[in-house]
């Protein structure tokens, strides 16, 4: 006779149709090249979590907000492992906001010449070749897509390198 | 946007949080008292746009100053550490 509470059925059929339309989302985001596959697994094993469907949904959200829009670049060197005999140990973990690429093309685009140019000697100086004052804001844009496909991995020195952004 | 407030700085087995909350407002204040004289020195030399160009650079470096957020390095060589954090 008794039968559960339409609000109840209400809040699953929400929250079926919130799953759903979370997994299609992930589909067509791995269908355009956005993610790669296991980006893909990672997300939908997110949203088949279970019964939290609201909490899933807030986390499955801020989890493909993540992978489409990183927040820094990450650099570690680590010793290799496998690498034998007795050399200098170094460990580095540097984390770098991306937000600082913009902010400082900005700054440097207010430089005046002279001094631009006294920064562009200095580099070249030390061997980087780039012309700064052509980066402008849609080479920045374009940087910083190129960047958030950016992974890494080498053997320097019997250290290994992993850059990457997160 | 707001800059960082703390930073955490280690070098060697010496590490310590600087409280750049403190520094914000010395910095603000010195601005507002030279700004004005900067512009009516320049405004007398007939070189406004040069007021306009530090005003830029001025927002355009606290806006460096706020992205810094969130930095973090951290390195490690032989017996040597450095480290240094923005939250």
């Amino acid at each position: 006779m008794t039968t559960a509470p339409p609000t109840t059925d209400r809040t699953d059929r929400e929250s079926e149709s919130t799953m759903t339309s979370e997994r299609r989302q992930i589909l067509e985001m791995l269908s355009a090249g956005k993610i790669s596959a296991d980006e893909a697994e990672r997300l939908l094993q997110l949203t088949s979590a279970g019964p939290s469907a609201s909490a899933t949904a807030s986390t499955v959200t801020s989890t493909v907000a993540q992978i489409l829009d990183p927040k820094f670049i990450r650099i570690i060197v680590e010793p290799d492992p496998t690498a034998s005999g007795n050399h200098a140990r170094h460990h580095v973990n540097i984390r770098v906001p991306l937000k600082i690429i913009r902010a400082g093309v900005n700054l440097a685009s207010l430089i005046p010449n002279d001094a631009g140019n006294m920064v562009q000697d200095s580099l070249l100086s030390k061997g980087y070749k780039g012309d700064l004052s052509k980066l402008d804001a849609s080479a920045l844009d374009e940087l910083i897509e190129a960047l958030q496909e950016l992974s890494i991995d080498a053997t320097v020195d019997n250290h290994l390198v992993k850059v990457f952004v997160e | 946007m707001i800059p960082p407030m703390v930073m955490w700085i280690k070098i060697q087995w010496f590490g310590i949080w600087i409280p750049l909350f403190l520094l914000w407002p010395i910095v603000i204040a010195l601005l507002l008292l030279i700004l004005p004289f900067v512009f009516i020195g320049l405004s007398i030399a007939g070189r406004l746009s040069k007021f306009w160009m530090a005003l830029r650079i001025i927002l355009a470096a606290y806006s460096m100053m706020c992205s810094v957020r969130g930095l973090q390095i951290e390195i490690q060589k032989e017996h040597r550490t450095l480290e240094i954090y923005l939250p």
